[in-house]
C-alpha cells in the first residue's frame, strides 16, 4: 500500500486545486472521487444522548447504521492520537483520510462490511469485530485490528482500516465525522464504493429484514450507536 | 380424419416427418448432431471457459467486472446444476441441507454479462482455437481450461477398467460432486457394524484436509447413531496434513473407540470383490469403505494434450496460470500445478480472481501480465465435530516474487483448538463466496 512520491506529488495538486472545505477534517478527494457526501446526522446513544467524545469507552466497538438504514459502521475511540493517513484502492485510486476526530482525535468511525466478501454484523451473529490492544486474535496474531472471520481479512483503524493481512485489497469505507460542541456527526463516506454491490448481493437478507430493497435503502437522519456486544450477542472471534 | 402412412407419403411428405412420427427411435438416430458453429463471432476478444465449477464461474465473473465489453465470455459445462465439494463433508454429517450445495448457472450469465452453454466439451484443437462439444463448435482467443480433477484407477486396476468401474460404483469416491456424495452418504447412514475403511489419496490431491474432515463427519454419524463398528483411515503420509494436531485430537476426544489412525499406509493393491487392501502398512478387511484413488487433471487437459505425463497436472506459470505449452490457454483450478498453491475451491477462487483474470486482461488491454497479478491467499475450515459444531481452520498467505516470477508463502496461520465460533465460520466463508460467484 506504500505511496511513491510521484502518488503523493499526484494527490497534493489535485488536493491543492479542489482546496480544502472549510470543515474540519473533510478529505480531498482525488481522481473517480471516493469521497460521497450524504446527509449530516448526529450520533446518538439509545437513551437519546448525543455521542461525544468523552462517553466512548477506549478500544470497545459500537455499531451504528449510516448512511442508509441497513449498512452498520464502526465507530472505535483508539488508545491514541490517529493522524490523517493517505489510502490507495485497488483500482489505483488514492484518497487521504482526516484521522481521529475529537480533541485527542481518537475516534474513529469506518463502514463495517468487508471489502472482500462483504460480510457485516447483523443481529444474529457478526463475523467482524475489533481485536483490542493485547487481545490478539489467535489465528493471525494481530491486536488492534478490525478483523474478519470469514475470509481472515484484518483491516488497521489506526491506518485508516487499509487492509494489513487476508485477501481483502482494499481499506473500509471511513466514514467522515464531524465534531462540533453538541457531538459527533457522520457527514459522508469515503473510499470504495461496496454499497451498490452489498444491496444487490444482500437482496434477499435485506428485504427479510427491512420489507424491501427500497426500505433497506432509506437514508437515516439520525444513528443509534450501540456497543457491537448490545448489538448482537454472538460475536464471532478467531 | 385418418390419414395413412400411404397418403402421407403419396402427399410428398418429407421423409423424416414420416420416421418421426412411425418410428421415435430411427426418428432419433436421423436427428441431426450438432456440429454447427455456436453462437455468432465476436468483435471483441473471445475468451472461451470450459468447466464451470469454482475456477470456471469466478473467472467467467471477474473476466467480466474486469474487462466488461471488451470481452466476449463463454462458459461451457457439462453439468445441469453446480453441486459445491467443499461443504459436502458437512452435509454428509447431516449438519446442513443439500440445498446449501446447489447453484444456478443461469442468473450470474445473465447477471454478469457472459454466455452459458451446457454442453460437454468433445474435443480441443489448440491449432485452430476451436472448441469442440455437444452443441456444435466455437472458435476463442484465449481459452480457459477449468476440468477439475480425474480419478486415476488406472494406479490401482492397470488397465481392467471393468474392475475400476465395479470399484467405482461399489465404493464410490465422492471427490467429483454429484451421485456419488449421495450414494456415500447413504452408505454411511445404512452402516451397522463391522469396519469401514477410508483411503486417503497419495498428494497432490484435491482438497488436502478434505479426507480427514470426511472421517470427522462419518464418525459422528457413526457415534449419533450408536455403532458398534471402526473407522479406519488408511493414510499414506506419515502424518496427518494439514491440521494435524485438530485432527488428531477429535478422533482421539470425540471418537477414540472409533477412529483409527494408519499412517504410511501406501496402498499396493485394492480387492473390490473379496473387500481387501493391501497397504505398506499391512492389509486391511472391510465391510464397506470410502475408496479414494489417486487424482489427475481433469479429462479436458488431457484431451488438449496439456498435461505433463510425469505428474499427470498442467504446468503452468505460477502467477499468470498461462500453460507452459500453449500460450493462447490458461489452466484453472485443480488441474493446474503451482508449487504451494493446495487444491482448494478457496484457492481456485483466489488465483483465477487475482492472478489468471487480472493476467489474462492484461494482456487484451496491451499491458504487462505479471505486474497486475497480486498475491492470492487460502482458507479452509475443516468441521470435526456435529455435536455441537465445531471446526478447525488454516490460513495460508502468499507474496509474490517479482524477481523469480513465483508465489511464495509468506505466512501460515492455523488454529487447531477446535470451536463452534469456527464452525459458523465455516458457513459464512462458504456463503460468501457462492454469493461472489453466482451472484
Ligand atoms: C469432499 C470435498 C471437500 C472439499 N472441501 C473444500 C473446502 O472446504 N474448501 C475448499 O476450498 N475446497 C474444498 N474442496 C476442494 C474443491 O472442491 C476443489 O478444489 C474445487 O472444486 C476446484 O475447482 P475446479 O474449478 O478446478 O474444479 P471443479 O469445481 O470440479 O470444476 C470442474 C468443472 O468442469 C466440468 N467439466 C469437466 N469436464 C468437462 C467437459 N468435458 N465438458 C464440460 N464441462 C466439463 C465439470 O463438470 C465441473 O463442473 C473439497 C473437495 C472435496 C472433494
Amino acid at each position: 500500500m506504500g505511496l511513491s512520491r510521484r502518488d503523493l506529488i499526484r494527490v497534493c495538486a489535485i488536493g491543492g486545486t479542489l482546496g480544502l472545505t472549510k470543515n474540519v477534517g473533510i478529505p480531498f478527494p482525488v481522481q473517480g472521487s471516493p469521497l460521497r457526501k450524504f446527509p449530516r446526522v448526529p450520533l446518538m446513544f439509545a437513551n437519546g444522548k448525543p455521542v461525544k467524545p468523552q462517553s466512548l469507552k477506549v478500544e470497545v466497538p459500537y455499531v451504528f447504521f449510516y448512511p442508509y438504514r441497513s449498512t452498520p459502521c464502526f465507530l472505535i475511540k483508539l488508545r491514541e492520537r490517529v493522524g490523517p493517513v493517505s489510502l490507495r484502492l485497488e483500482s489505483g485510486d488514492i484518497y487521504k483520510w482526516q484521522g481521529g476526530i475529537g480533541k485527542e482525535k481518537t475516534v474513529v468511525a469506518f463502514v463495517a462490511i468487508c471489502t472482500h466478501q462483504l460480510s457485516y454484523p447483523r443481529r444474529d451473529k457478526s463475523f467482524l469485530s475489533y481485536y483490542p490492544k493485547e487481545k490478539k486474535s489467535p489465528l493471525t496474531g494481530k491486536d488492534e485490528v478490525i478483523q474478519c472471520c470469514a475470509h481472515m481479512s484484518a483491516f488497521d483503524p489506526k491506518s485508516g482500516a487499509k487492509p494489513v493481512e487476508g485477501p481483502a485489497k482494499d481499506p473500509l469505507p471511513a466514514v467522515i465525522l464531524h465534531e462540533d460542541t453538541n457531538g459527533i456527526y457522520a457527514e459522508g463516506v469515503l473510499g470504495k464504493d461496496i454499497f451498490g454491490e452489498f444491496f444487490d448481493l444482500y437482496r434477499r437478507e435485506l428485504r427479510r429484514e427491512f420489507g424491501s430493497s427500497k426500505k433497506a435503502k432509506e437514508l437515516v437522519s439520525q444513528a443509534t450507536v450501540v456497543e457491537l456486544s448490545d448489538f448482537t450477542g454472538n460475536i464471532i472471534k478467531c | 380424419m385418418n390419414t395413412s402412412r400411404r397418403d402421407l407419403l403419396k402427399a410428398g411428405v418429407g421423409s423424416l416427418f414420416i420416421a418421426t412420427i412411425s418410428s421415435p427411435i430411427s426418428a432419433f438416430s436421423m436427428m441431426p448432431m450438432h456440429s454447427g458453429r455456436m453462437l455468432p463471432p465476436s468483435k471483441v476478444p473471445r475468451v472461451v471457459i470450459v468447466g464451470g465449477g469454482w475456477a470456471g464461474v469466478t473467472a467467467a465473473k471477474h473476466l467480466k467486472k474486469e474487462l466488461g465489453d471488451k470481452v466476449d465470455v463463454v462458459l461451457i459445462e457439462k453439468r445441469k446444476i453446480f453441486m459445491s465439494c467443499p461443504i459436502s463433508n458437512v452435509w454428509l454429517g447431516g449438519l446442513v441441507e443439500m440445498d446449501f450445495l446447489l447453484h444456478d448457472f443461469q442468473t450470474p450469465a445473465s447477471k454478469y454479462g457472459y454466455h452459458f452453454i451446457n454442453a460437454t466439451v468433445t474435443g480441443i484443437n489448440r491449432h485452430k482455437r476451436r472448441v469442440m462439444t455437444t452443441e456444435g463448435y466455437i472458435n476463442y482467443d484465449y481459452l480457459i481450461l477449468a476440468p477439475g480433477i480425474r480419478y486415476n484407477y488406472e494406479a490401482w486396476f492397470g488397465k481392467d477398467r471393468d474392475l475400476a468401474r465395479l470399484c467405482a460404483t461399489k465404493f464410490p469416491s465422492a471427490f467429483i460432486p454429484g451421485s456419488e456424495h449421495i450414494a456415500l452418504k447413504r452408505k454411511i447412514e445404512n452402516f451397522e457394524e463391522g469396519t469401514f475403511v477410508l483411503v486417503v489419496p497419495p498428494p497432490p490431491h484435491r482438497c488436502p484436509p478434505a479426507p480427514y474432515e470426511r472421517a470427522a463427519m462419518i464418525a459422528h454419524v457413526f457415534k449419533k447413531n450408536g455403532i458398534k463398528g471402526k473407522l479406519i483411515i488408511l493414510d499414506p503420509k506419515k502424518e496427518i496434513k494439514p491440521k494435524g494436531k485438530g485432527f488428531g485430537d477429535a478422533y482421539k476426544q470425540l471418537y477414540g473407540d472409533i477412529v483409527e489412525y494408519v499412517p504410511n499406509a501406501k496402498v499396493k493393491a485394492v480387492d473390490p470383490v473379496k473387500r481387501v487392501i493391501k497397504t505398506t502398512a499391512g492389509d486391511f478387511k472391510f465391510d464397506d469403505a470410502n475408496l479414494n484413488p489417486p487424482h489427475q487433471a481433469g479429462d479436458l487437459a488431457w484431451l488438449a494434450g496439456l498435461v505433463n505425463k510425469k505428474t499427470g497436472w498442467c504446468d503452468v506459470d505460477p502467477l499468470t496460470l498461462q500453460s507452459k505449452l500453449d500460450p493462447r490457454v490458461f489452466v484453472a483450478g485443480d488441474s493446474a500445478s503451482v508449487k504451494g498453491f493446495p487444491k482448494s475451491g478457496d484457492m481456485a477462487h483466489n488465483h483465477t480472481q487475482n492472478m489468471l483474470v487480472k493476467a489474462l486482461a492484461a494482456i487484451i488491454r496491451g499491458k504487462d501480465p505479471y505486474s497486475a497479478v497480486s498475491a492470492p491467499t487460502n482458507t479452509c475450515y475443516s468441521m470435526v465435530n456435529g455435536k455441537p459444531k465445531e471446526a478447525i481452520v488454516i490460513n495460508v498467505l502468499y507474496s509474490i516474487d517479482r524477481k523469480k516470477k513465483a508465489p511464495k508463502k509468506k505466512k501460515v496461520n492455523v488454529v487447531n483448538k477446535r470451536s463452534s465460533q469456527l464452525a459458523e465460520s465455516t458457513f459464512e466463508w462458504a456463503k460468501a463466496l457462492y454469493r461472489d460467484m453466482f451472484g
